[in-house]
């Protein structure tokens, strides 16, 4: 069996870490950790900032009146982004250059900050820039993700991709507070915006590379093809895989749940970048305590839990009326606890099955599983939307996920004991 | 191997922390610069509208459109009392942002055809977008705070005093106001369904001016094309003329990838299609035809070609201009029309200039007003509504 060529220690450490038997070891955080941490906070802060401010730039600025130029390119974009960050992931384990391939990701983006300077008018051409920003970022997840579990002991991994989500978080929680303080303080200047975001993102390409070794963990062992075939033949990894995606499939996406928000509080539109900016700090807050109880109880069980978070939330949407501001905050957060409990959480149940030979491409296949459902799901709710309205559609969704949940329980306990 | 990686990020933080912060510092002096730019005549007594001396670079008379065709040659001291036979009326004032980038930027800013060459500010009043007709006026406007927040202002358009202000879904793109200055309408795009992505629906309201309330907005009108009621939530209107008797409408609807004029009658709440690919329609002030820009795909790129609609015939005219633009027209008088050009191609310059082409496409465009956006060339139907907003007296 192809399983018995790799090291025994990841499935024994798996048998270990359940059953009740939790580890008493004190959670030593890697410099590793807390260095990709940093890496990703500099760098959602400078991704952010221009997010935030881009449709602004667009309509004030550039004078442009773009309208629907989103969904099918988004589709197109999402199927080559998906493709190609799965690549990016099987070389990084090939090569066991994780490093090195994370870099390459995050100076992509760095370098479409600096891009976003020369772009000008042309619709087309900011259109390029952003595409390629997000080719950064799907090169640059899977290997980092992949970095945090090699240098992390598997006992302690939902922990240290709590860390390192929290971090993240609070870098796309400044993003949009920086952005609007400097536009506030020099109108106009998108340039002195965009600059700033460059000189942030050149900080968090400097932190992994000062602060992030290269891999030593992951023997080099020759991976004879690139599609992981071990992977594939273990149930767990497909049952991990599987959840995410369906899970993903039945989502909605943030920006729906803005507009809902938004119109049963009766906040201004304008004010959609503060809803953005507190669903970070949820998930910014919550994310090391759901972190830690993830790996002293039940990672499995603390991921499904915040999808109860969320099936709470839709129906609190569909079943409410006009809501009080205090409500709609507590929904954003919410929705911040909901990613605290699930995406990094999602991870280290992932990376306990993975070999650390295969981290990356293992990690880069689930995420795009994620991804592409993500992306059906909007593309689902925008079709149910048009078709019954925002209401149902929430139900449907609600409903559907409720199926999800289920099947994931199913699917989880099933493959649990597999060795 | 733990200090050194410390000492370099720092060291190297506080080099780039140097270098942005040298930017900053430039970038500042630059936009302090724009604000201090001394204007001649700056320190006149506090009154809503300041007089400029010219600084505004008008091209020679030499072609027809570079003139404003209908005005008089004699001196317009009081305008707009002459011509009473014609309806609407032209004012021979032009509404406009000024775009120049001095410590006027972005202010309201007004000339008379007479004198077409002074430019009066409106310093008190800052505008994203600007419209004035029939007397009355709609301002668009940018609050940028923390997080940056947009609101609609309906003002007099001789006095300038604001008599209602409501705030704003999303980013301000057309404005308009009916020629008896009775209705007003205004286009915001809403960046919300998808925080991170750059995709766009649009608002379009109504309002009444005299009261400021929303009359309506466009997504709950009943559409019919062929006399099918058609109805779908990916429904955005953007871009409206009113017609001159301001009880009907011409505007954009997009929906499912498709542009249609459609004509929108108020009392009702219903709209028709009748025409496809117009986007931004701008209906001529005898109301005949639609001046508009068409959508073309080249390659993978969207160009507007800017045409003229002959709503009787159906024929559509391409104007001379060569240029994709991306705006609402407006009818300088019935033989010309109006549009803002990037003064830089590459987006480099933050100002626009207001062009003309003539509307029979039969000689080439030209520059009209430099530095200005959103042009508005006042129309009343009564002499009243037509008179020009009040400013210091100069003696020239």
């Amino acid at each position: 069996m192809r399983v018995d060529m790799y090291p025994l220690e990841w499935i024994e450490r798996l048998k270990l870490g359940r059953g009740g038997i939790r580890p008493s070891t004190p959670l030593k955080v890697s410099p590793v950790v807390i260095g990709l941490g940093f890496t990703s906070l500099l760098t959602d802060v400078s991704s952010e900032m221009v997010n935030s401010l881009l449709p602004v730039y667009v309509v004030l600025h550039l004078h442009l009146s773009p309208l629907q130029f989103g969904i099918v390119d988004g589709l197109y974009n999402g199927f080559a982004i998906a493709l190609f960050s799965l690549f990016a992931g099987f070389l990084a384990d090939r090569t066991s250059r994780q490093k090195e391939v994370a870099l390459c990701g995050y100076g992509v983006s760095a370098a479409c900050k600096l891009l976003l300077l020369w772009v000008g008018t042309t619709y087309g051409w900011l259109l390029l820039v952003i595409g390629l920003d997000r080719l950064g970022k799907g090169i640059r997840a899977a290997p980092r993700d992949a970095l945090i579990s090699l240098n992390t002991a598997p006992e302690h991994y939902a922990s240290a991709y709590s860390i390192h989500r929290a971090m993240d978080a609070c870098g796309s929680l400044l993003g949009p507070i920086i952005a609007f303080l400097l536009l506030a303080a020099l109108p106009g200047a998108f340039d002195a915006v965009w600059i700033t975001s460059f000189a942030f993102a050149v900080l968090g390409v400097a932190a992994l590379w000062l602060f992030v070794p290269r891999t030593t963990r992951a023997e080099p062992t020759p991976v004879p093809s690139p599609v992981p075939r071990g992977l594939l033949s273990s149930r767990r990894f497909l049952a991990i895989a599987a959840v995410g995606a369906l899970l993903a499939l039945t989502t909605i996406s943030d920006g729906f749940i803005y507009l809902m928000l938004q119109e049963k509080s009766g906040t201004a539109a304008s004010y959609f970048p503060l809803f953005y900016v507190m669903t970070a700090a949820g998930y910014m807050i919550f994310s090391v305590p759901a972190g830690r109880l993830a790996d002293r109880s039940s990672r499995s069980a603390v991921f499904i839990c915040g999808y109860g978070v969320l099936v709470l939330l839709y129906a609190l949407l569909f079943f409410s009326g006009n809501i009080s501001v205090g409500t709609a905050v507590a929904c954003l957060a919410m929705l911040g606890l909901y990613y605290a409990a699930t995406e990094g959480i999602l991870m280290a149940l992932a990376s306990a099955v993975i070999p650390a030979a295969r981290r990356t491409g293992g990690i880069a296949l689930i995420a795009t599983g994620i991804g592409l459902g993500k992306l059906s799901s909007s593309v689902i709710f925008g079709a149910l939307w048009q078709g019954v309205g925002l209401k149902y559609s929430v139900l449907i969704f609600g409903a559907a996920m409720g199926i999800a949940v289920v099947i994931a329980v199913t699917l989880l306990r099933a493959t649990d004991n597999e060795s | 191997m733990k200090a050194r990686p410390v000492a370099i990020f720092t060291a190297l933080t506080a080099c780039i922390a140097v270098l942005l912060a040298v930017y900053l510092l430039h970038v500042k002096r630059r936009t302090e610069a724009i604000q201090n730019t001394p204007a001649p005549t700056s320190d006149l007594p506090a009154a809503p509208a300041h007089v400029e001396s010219p600084s505004v670079h008008r091209p020679d008379a030499s072609g027809a459109p570079a003139e404003p065709p209908p005005v008089a040659a004699a001196d317009p001291a009081p305008p707009a009392v002459t011509d009473e036979q014609r309806s609407p009326q032209q004012a021979n004032l032009l509404f406009f942002r000024h775009m120049g980038v001095d410590q006027h930027y972005g202010k309201v800013a007004w000339t008379d055809s007479g004198q077409p060459q002074v430019v009066n500010y409106v310093d008190a009043m800052a505008c994203e977008v600007v419209y004035v007709s029939g007397g009355h006026g709609i301002c668009l406007s940018a609050d940028r705070g923390v997080f940056t927040t947009y609101a609609a202002s309906l003002f007099d358009a001789r006095t300038f005093a604001v008599s209602a202000t409501m705030p704003l879904k999303g980013i301000p793109s057309r404005a308009r106001v009916s020629i008896d200055g009775s209705v007003a309408a205004f286009t915001v795009f809403v960046s919300g369904h998808g925080y991170t992505t750059l995709d766009f629906s649009t608002q379009t309201l109504l309002l009444n001016t005299s009261t400021a309330a929303v009359i309506a907005d466009l997504e709950s009108f009943t559409v019919r094309r062929d006399g099918k009621v058609i109805e779908s939530p990916d429904f955005n209107f953007w871009g409206v003329t009113f017609t001159p008797d301001a009880k009907k409408f011409y505007a954009t609807l997009s929906t499912s990838q498709k542009h249609f004029l459609v004509r929108g009658d108020i009392a009702t709440r219903s709209a028709e299609v009748i025409h496809e690919n117009v986007e931004c329609p701008s209906l001529s002030p005898d109301a005949t035809r639609v001046a508009y820009k068409k959508r073309l795909m080249v390659g993978n790129r969207i160009l507007w070609q800017l045409q003229v609609l002959d709503l009787a015939t159906g024929r559509e005219t391409a104007l001379s201009e060569r240029r994709s633009i991306d705006d609402q027209l407006e009818w300088l008088d019935d033989a010309h029309v109006l549009y803002s050009v990037p003064a830089a191609e590459d987006g480099s310059s933050p100002s626009t200039d207001v062009w003309v082409a003539p509307a029979d496409a039969r000689s080439a465009p030209r520059m009209y007003q430099r530095n200005a956006y959103s042009p508005a060339s006042a129309r009343c139907k009564d002499a009243e509504a037509c008179a020009a907003p009040s400013r210091p007296r100069v003696d020239l």
